[in-house]
This record gives C-alpha cells, structure tokens and sequence, in this order.
C-alpha cells in the first residue's frame, strides 16, 4: 500500500528525514512513532505529496507521490489536527461540500459515522471545540470508505471520552482499509496497531510487527545473593542498566526465553531469580527515547 | 450503556490475540455464556477491547475452528455445546500449561503443595461462577 | 465540479460581494446625479486628485474621486479573499488532501471572482450608461469594453498575485511593497538622465503601455499556470520579481519605431496625400505665434523658419507630432541630428484663421549654442523630419450657449451651462463612444459671427485604442470651460456676457485620419539669416 524508498527531505538547512525506508502492508494498521520532531508529520506529508521529497521516492497506492492524482486522493482519507478548514460553514454544509468529490461516498456510513460521534451538525467549524473538530475530521474521512486512512496526531488534546468515540468509529472500519497513525498517545494504540516503525531524527530506528517488538522487549530483574555492580563487559542490547543494592535491573531489546538465563549467569555471579516482565508499548517508547537521548543504543 | 463482554484486562507484551482466545474460552467454559447464545459480533469485540478488527475477526475464526462457537447464516455466531475436547491435543495443551505454571512457581519459590493448593481453589471457582461473582 | 466549489465560495463571500456591488451602484447614482458637468481637461485620464469640482457640491465631487480608488482596492481585497480561501502556498489547507483537480479549482476561482467581483462593475456601468440615456448597443460595448479592460489591466495580475499569497496579511504586505517598489522605480526613471530611454515622446506611448499590459498579462498567466499546475510558490514569487522588473525597465520603444507603427495602423492611408510642407524664403512673414519645440537651455540658438503647409483639406487638422533637424555642412559632415520634441502645430490662431490653410507660419528650429557660433555665417543645407497626423472632423453639435442640451453619436450627450463658481461656460459631454482623438469648442455669437479664442485645439490628441487610466465608470466625460468677456472690460473675448443668450457653442470632434512622415530640405541656409534679434 504504500512504499518508503530512501526518502530524504531537507528544509532550508535542517535535515528532517534521513533515508528512510519502509514499507506499510496492505490490511495493516502502522503506528509511527517517535518524538516530538522526529519526522512523522514530514513523511506523512510527504505521502500525501503536500511537500516534496528531496531525494527518494515514496509510492502510495501504487503510483509515486509526486503523481498523486484525485483518482487516489478519493481512496484515501486524511485527518490531522492542524488542517486549515472553512471556518464558517457549518458541519453539514463542509460535508454537503465534500460529497461530490468521492464516488464511493455513502451516506449510510455517513449517518451512522455522525451519529456515533455526536456531532452538532448546525454548528460552524469555528464554533467547535478542538474535539469536535478531531471527530469532525474523522467524519469526513470514513464515510467514502477509503483504502487508506492516515491520521496524524489525531488524539492531541482530546479528552477521553472523545478518545474512545474517535477509536470506535476508527475500529469500525479499520477491517477494511490499511491504518497509518502517527500519534503519542500510544496507550490507545498499543493493542490496535499491528506494526510499529520507530523515527528518530528523521532516520528510522526499526520497522516490524507488534507481535515481533512486543515479544523481545522484556524489563528484567535479575536478583543476586549479594550487592553487584554492573556487569562488564556491557550487552549492547541491554538498555538502562541499573544496579542497586542487590538487585540488577535492565531492559532487554533482544529477549529470547531461552538464551537470557545462561547470558545473566555468564555475566553475574550468584544469581538468585529472573523476573523478565513484557512491556507497553509506551514502556518501550519512552526507554528507547531516554537512551537515545542519553546518547546510547 | 456498555457491557462487558467478558472479564478481560489486556496485559502488555502478550499476543492480543492469545490474550483474548484464553479470555473467551474461559468465559464460555464457565458458563458466562450458555450455549445457544449469540456471541459478540467482530465489530462488537473490537470496538470494546479496543483491539485490531482483523485481530478479533482471527480470534472468532479461531474459536469457531476449536468449535467453541458455530456460525449461522443469518444469526452470526452463537456458542456451540462445549466440545469434546480431542485427547491428543487436551494432553499436549495441557502438559505445555503444566510445565508453564511449574516453572513460574519455581521462580517464585514457591513449594509444590502451594501449587497443588491454589490449584484447588482455582477449579473450585470455576465451577460455580455465579456463587463466585455474588462474592 | 466546478460549479460546486463556485457554490462553496459563493456561499461563503456572497455578503462582500452584494456590498462591493453596493459600492459600485451608489458610486454610479453619484456620478449620474453630478451629470455631465465634470471638470477634466479633454483627453486627459479622470484620475484621483485631478479633479477639481467646477460646482459647489463638493462632498458628491470627493465622493466620486474616493470612491473609484476605495472600490478598486475593495474588489482587489475581494479577489484576494476568495483565492485564499484555497490557497495555493502553504501546507494545511484542507484541498490539498481531498480529490480536487486542479483545473477545476482555478476556473472555479475565475468564475468566482468575474461573477463576485468584475460582474457587479459591468452591471453599474450598463445601468449607468443605459440610464444617462445611450442606446443599448452602446452601453453594451462600453460596459463590456470597461469590463475587459478592467479585467486585463487590473484584476488579473491581482487575481495572479492572490494566488502566490496565503492569507490576506501576505497579500497586503506584498502588495505595498511591490506598490513601493513602483514609485521608487518610476521615480528613478524620471529623474535619471540615463533613464531617458524610458520615454516616449509624443502621442504614441500607447504602443509602449500596451507591450507593458502585454508584458503583465503574459506574466499573470505564467504565474497562475505555475501556481495552479505545479504549486511552485517559491518559483513563482521570482518569477513575479522577474516581470515586474522587466515591466519597469524594459526601455520604450524607440519614437521613430513607434511613430512608423502608427503609420501602419493610419485609418485613411491615402488621406495625408495631398499634404507637403514647403520653405517660405520670404523674411516679411509674420512671427506670431511660432510653432516648434520648446528651448532645453536658454543659450540654444532659436533659428526661425516660415514654413508653409499646402493641401491640408478644408476643415482638418494638421497635427505636428515631432521633428528631427539635421545640419549639414558643405563638407558634408552632419553636424547636428537631432530630434526637436514636440513640435506643435494646428493650433488656429485668431480669427479662425488656420496654419494649415495655406498661410505659413513659424517653425523654431533649436541650435545648440557651442554648434550655433561656428557655423552661424556658413551655407549649411538644412533636412528636417516632420511627423504629422492629419484629423478630420468626426462628429459636430452647436449648441445654444445657455441650457443646451443635445445629443449625437461620437460626442454623446452635450450640455451648456453658466457656472456660477467660475463665471465661465461651462460645456459638458458625456458619452458612451470612445473618447476623442481631439476636441475643440467655440463659443460664437450669432448676430456678427464674432468668436472667442476656441478652447481644447488638440493640444494632446490621443490616438490610443485603449483607455489611459482607471475611471470611475464606463462613460467618457469632459469638461471645458469657455471664457466670455466681461461686459465692460476691454479683453480678448469679443463674445460678452449679456451676448450669450444669442449664442451658440460649436464643439468639433476629429479623429487621426492619417499618419505620416514629410521631408522638408533647404539646400542652402545661413542660420544667422533667421536668427531672432536678441
């Protein structure tokens, strides 16, 4: 569905993505995630072809991005949070407006959509709160039953309520089309994205199914007779090593049931108990951000 | 007004779909849901476990392989009778949960009349589910 | 699918759009209230504070001075606001994700602004034409004929440069800093001798204005291609730089290229035939009023030569665009080659009595002084260009000099009337037709026959197909005023007040038949002979 090639993007002076390549699966739901200014908006605007890549390609649907025609644009549906919408037409007028441009659109899906999100239809955008508008969004991008659904940051700033509305009608549908998520709030997403791809500063760190990332990620414990310090040699894959007391903490990247009890034993001495914890997704995130910050993995 | 489905905390790390094929086998091996009944329909259990369509339509796919569910043109799937489970894989299943638990248990240190203890009360409980919820 | 985005903005905008078209109809019902009586010189452009109201109604007067320049801005912010609404520059406009082809987004903003913004002027100025009592037809073609101008003049590169802006803040700092920009450059050109080759002089700069609209039009559309098909913002922005240096140095076209152009388009080739201009070797000839160009420096020598024009036909103006005298001397060496600008001829001199009648008058030809005491004493031959135009008469009323009120098809609808701030008579035409090459009015006093000097003799005809400037509407106006004597007074007006119930005005119209070149050669001339005593 859609195809990443060594995609590179240059403002002015500032190198935003770096030879990023990627694919995303048709059927899926990709969360792209990073840090703040780690180059998710950049790609996606780059997919939508809003800005141009600087080297590499990316191809969506089958055609390059810079040839995006409204032939794709009518399969694909988009939601952010900052879109420059009419501000004075009300709800029903914008998508009285949107109809025509989307041969498959059905008013069926329409209704229900609205219905499920509460949304005031006489209402003006101006007028709506910035959840509204989030859910207002999504409204305008379901119902034509696109093949492809790209949200960026689409839970910024709403509360939870509206998080749960937005995710079911979002559920809905996502049997039907390939999710692409770009968002911080992953405690939403950790059970409903299927892959993961990790940015930072515009290079892309890993790309692989949920199932993979969640099964080598494992917070381990690992409990000796007497105080310790760190083991030494240090793994690569093991981040935030800690050891305090008698007990030695740490996070393994590269988790196999089999093989971590005879490392642990090769590295410490009188060794106790492994307690090895599988970890959120937002667990994860925020070991890896930490130790790239700090300069390490 | 939303009602669970059936008792469910998804936990970090765990295959989803491992996750919610348990839950639901042991929903309707406790009688949550009595044979007959109509189970929860993709959309349904997707929307409420917060979960990936495709994930929940596997699980349903899966359960009605097992033939813990049937499904009816017309109806949607409803809970079959509970199946005769087939020895072979009842034993292989069970020797791969058995040593699971030992292990665990080990690791905590536990002593095997702990074990055979908690044990015990699970299976109590499983088998009268409605005297456990009035708890 | 554009109809439906037309209905979208429409819905959108339609409030500004009916109170721009407020604007332009009460702007029309003032200027139809003011009538015909409108101070401009003839054949100049009605611009902004140029005006000087002639009747005591002043704030009717500051009112259509204002508002023309407050309506065009009005429509210019129009077209801004509704290109913006799907702006092309910038990355958050909600367009740019959805299945919108670009064609059909800008034709749908062409029809949204011609029907917002350029729809409602046409309507005032038909309905102002058709209600200052022209026919159908041609209030039809004047308005459209404005319309069209307006259009490829104005709005279009507004409608380009909309379309480079994202939000209307851009578009306003943008705007002042090219309008800067501009008076900066003209300024520049105006004041620098090296600039000179910016001008035309004469009457046919409109060849030089019309390659700029060319230069602005062809500009806009590049612009709008680029935006539109390619959204290359950055691009286009140096692109617009690009042109607009380009409109404002691109050097003139030279006046003899522009002068032969005119040539070409001459209505009535053959008429000028007749036409020679012949050297009066006869010192007894009267020195009024001499024609020729006027002194750059006071130390230039003025050589005065009586030069006669034959075969002008009766009732026509012979009009003198420019000349070009060289000097040369018996070894044959040119000395001088120089081009005399604006050479003014047709001018009737007392009496009704025309140069161009057979009589000879004055031609002034400028010698530099350095070149003048070398060769004052010596035979030189003498070779003078002169580019003339011959005007016919177009169209006539005589109207009585006290409430007249007549109408025909070039002139339009005339009027007389005493002006009581002024004490002069004031005639006022307004019409539908294109403006005048020339006009003249005459106030003549039936009973004698006894005329005042004539007012408005083609001091500048105007041969541009085009019109010169941005006026509040569709219609041509102008006003003379005609002077009368006082009746006590000793003065040059013979025509006197208490004589003006008894007489009329005669308002000629004439139009550039032909344009054509004469060559006047004097073989052998000793300057000093001509010389004005000093």
């Amino acid at each position: 569905m859609i195809r990443v090639n060594n995609l590179w993007k240059r403002f002015r002076r500032h190198e935003a993505l770096r030879g990023l390549t990627f694919g995303v699966t048709e059927g899926s739901a990709f969360a792209l995630i990073g840090a703040n200014g780690a180059g998710k908006t950049t790609t996606i605007k780059v997919l939508m072809n809003i800005v141009g890549p600087t080297r590499g390609d990316v191809n969506v649907m089958g055609v390059d991005s810079r040839s995006i025609s409204p032939r794709e644009l009518s399969r694909i549906g988009y939601v952010s949070e900052s879109q420059d919408l009419p501000e004075r037409l009300t709800v029903e007028q914008y998508l009285d407006y949107l109809r025509p441009f989307y041969p498959q659109w059905d008013r069926e899906l329409e209704a229900s959509t609205l219905g499920l999100l509460h949304l005031p239809l006489r209402r003006r955008i101006g007028d709506l709160s910035h959840g509204m508008r989030m859910k207002m969004a999504l409204a305008c991008a379901l119902p034509f039953r696109p093949k492809l659904l790209i949200l960026d940051e689409p839970f910024s700033g709403l509360d939870p309520l509206v998080r749960d509305e937005f995710m079911e009608s979002l559920i809905q549908q996502a049997g039907e089309m390939t999710v692409l998520i770009s968002s911080h709030e992953l405690s939403e997403i950790d059970h409903f994205a299927t892959h993961v791809g990790f940015l930072d500063e515009g290079r892309l760190l890993f790309s692989e199914t949920m199932a993979e990332l969640t099964e080598r990620f494992r917070e381990v414990r690992v409990t000796l007779e007497q105080p310790a310090a760190e083991p030494d040699p240090l793994p690569k894959d093991w981040l935030c090593v800690r050891a305090v007391g008698s007990v030695v903490s740490f996070i393994d990247t590269r988790f196999s049931e089999d093989a971590l009890g005879e490392r642990i034993r090769s590295l410490l001495n009188g060794v106790r108990s492994i307690d090895a914890q599988p970890m959120a997704l937002r667990s994860i995130f925020t070991t890896l951000a930490r130790s790239l910050r700090d300069g390490m993995a | 007004m939303r009602v669970t489905l059936f008792r469910l905390n998804l936990r970090p790390g765990r295959s989803i779909f491992d996750q919610v094929v348990f839950a639901a086998k042991r929903a309707l091996i406790s009688g949550e849901f009595l044979s007959g009944q109509a189970f929860p329909s993709v959309r349904a259990l997707a929307a409420e476990l917060k979960i990936h369509p495709n994930t929940a339509h596997k699980v349903v796919q899966y359960l009605i392989q097992e033939r813990y569910l049937e499904s009816r043109p017309g109806v949607g799937t409803i809970v079959a009778k509970l199946p005769e489970p087939r020895s072979g894989d009842k034993k292989r299943l069970l020797r791969e949960e058995v040593q699971r638990l030992v292990v665990e248990a080990k690791r905590m240190g536990l002593q095997l009349e702990d074990l055979v203890e908690a044990m015990e009360g699970e299976w109590a409980s499983l088998e009268k589910p409605l005297e456990v919820n009035r708890k | 699918m554009i109809w439906h985005i037309f209905k979208k903005d429409w819905s959108l905008m339609w409030p500004y759009a009916a109170g721009l078209a407020a604007l332009h109809f009460s702007l029309m019902a003032a200027l139809l209230r003011i009538g015909r009586f409108r101070s401009a010189p003839i054949s100049s452009w009605i611009g902004p504070g140029g005006i000087a109201p002639l009747e005591a109604d002043h704030t009717l007067y500051t009112l259509t001075n204002v508002f023309p320049i407050l309506s065009y801005l009005a429509t210019a912010l129009l077209i801004a606001v509704i290109v913006q609404q799907d702006a092309i520059p910038g990355v958050r406009q909600d367009w740019l994700v959805r299945p919108i082809h670009r064609r059909d987004l800008f034709l749908a903003k062409l029809v949204a602004v011609l029907v917002m913004a350029l729809a409602p002027i046409f309507a005032a100025d038909l309905l102002g034409a058709l209600l200052n009592g022209f026919p159908p037809g041609q209030s039809m073609d004047a308005a459209l004929g404005r319309s069209i101008w307006l259009w490829f003049s104005l709005f279009l590169v507004v409608f380009a440069l909309a379309s480079l802006t994202k939000n209307l803040m851009e578009a306003v700092v943008g705007a002042t800093a090219l309008t800067g920009a501009y008076f900066v450059l003209q300024a520049w050109r105006s004041y620098n001798p090296t600039a000179q080759m910016f001008f035309v002089h004469g009457q046919v700069d409109w060849i030089d204005r019309l390659i700029r609209l060319g230069i602005v039009c062809i500009g806009a559309a590049v612009l709008l291609s680029l935006q539109y098909a390619l959204r290359k913002t950055f691009v286009s922005r140096l692109l617009m730089v690009g042109f607009f240096l380009l409109l404002l140095l691109v050097p003139s076209v030279p006046w003899q290229t522009a002068f032969a152009l005119e040539e070409r388009l001459s209505k009535n080739p053959a008429a000028g035939n007749a036409v020679t201009i012949s050297f009066v070797r006869d010192r007894a000839t009267p020195e009024d009023r001499p024609v020729g160009p006027l002194p750059y420096d006071r130390s230039d020598a003025s050589v005065m030569l009586p030069v006669r024009a034959m075969g002008v036909p009766d009732g026509a103006i012979l009009y003198g665009e420019s000349s070009t005298a060289r000097i040369i001397t018996q070894d044959g060496q040119t000395q001088m080659n120089e081009g005399q600008a604006r050479l003014q001829m047709g001018i009737p001199t007392r009496g009704g009595e025309r140069p161009d009648s057979g009589k000879p008058f004055t031609y002034v030809l400028r010698v530099p002084r350095g070149l003048y005491s070398r060769i004052a004493d010596q035979p030189v031959r003498l070779e003078i260009d002169y580019y003339l135009t011959l005007l016919k008469v177009a169209d006539t009323q005589t109207l009585p000099a006290l409430g007249g009120d007549q109408r025909s098809r070039d002139l339009g609808w005339c009027g007389t009337k005493v002006s009581d701030a002024s004490g002069e008579l004031l005639v006022g035409c307004v019409s539908a037709a294109a403006p005048p090459g020339c006009a003249s009015m005459v106030l003549e006093y039936k009973p004698t026959g006894a005329q005042n000097p004539p007012n408005g003799i083609c001091v500048r005809p105007d041969y541009s197909p085009f019109p010169r400037g941005f006026g509040p509407d569709a219609l041509n106006r102008f006003t003379e005023r005609l002077p009368f004597g006082n009746p006590t007074g000793v003065d040059q007006y013979p025509v006197k007040e208490p004589m003006l119930p008894e007489s009329q005005v005669k308002v000629t119209m004439y139009q550039a038949e032909d344009h054509f070149e004469r060559e006047l050669t004097i073989p052998q001339i000793r300057l000093r002979e001509w010389v004005a005593a000093e």
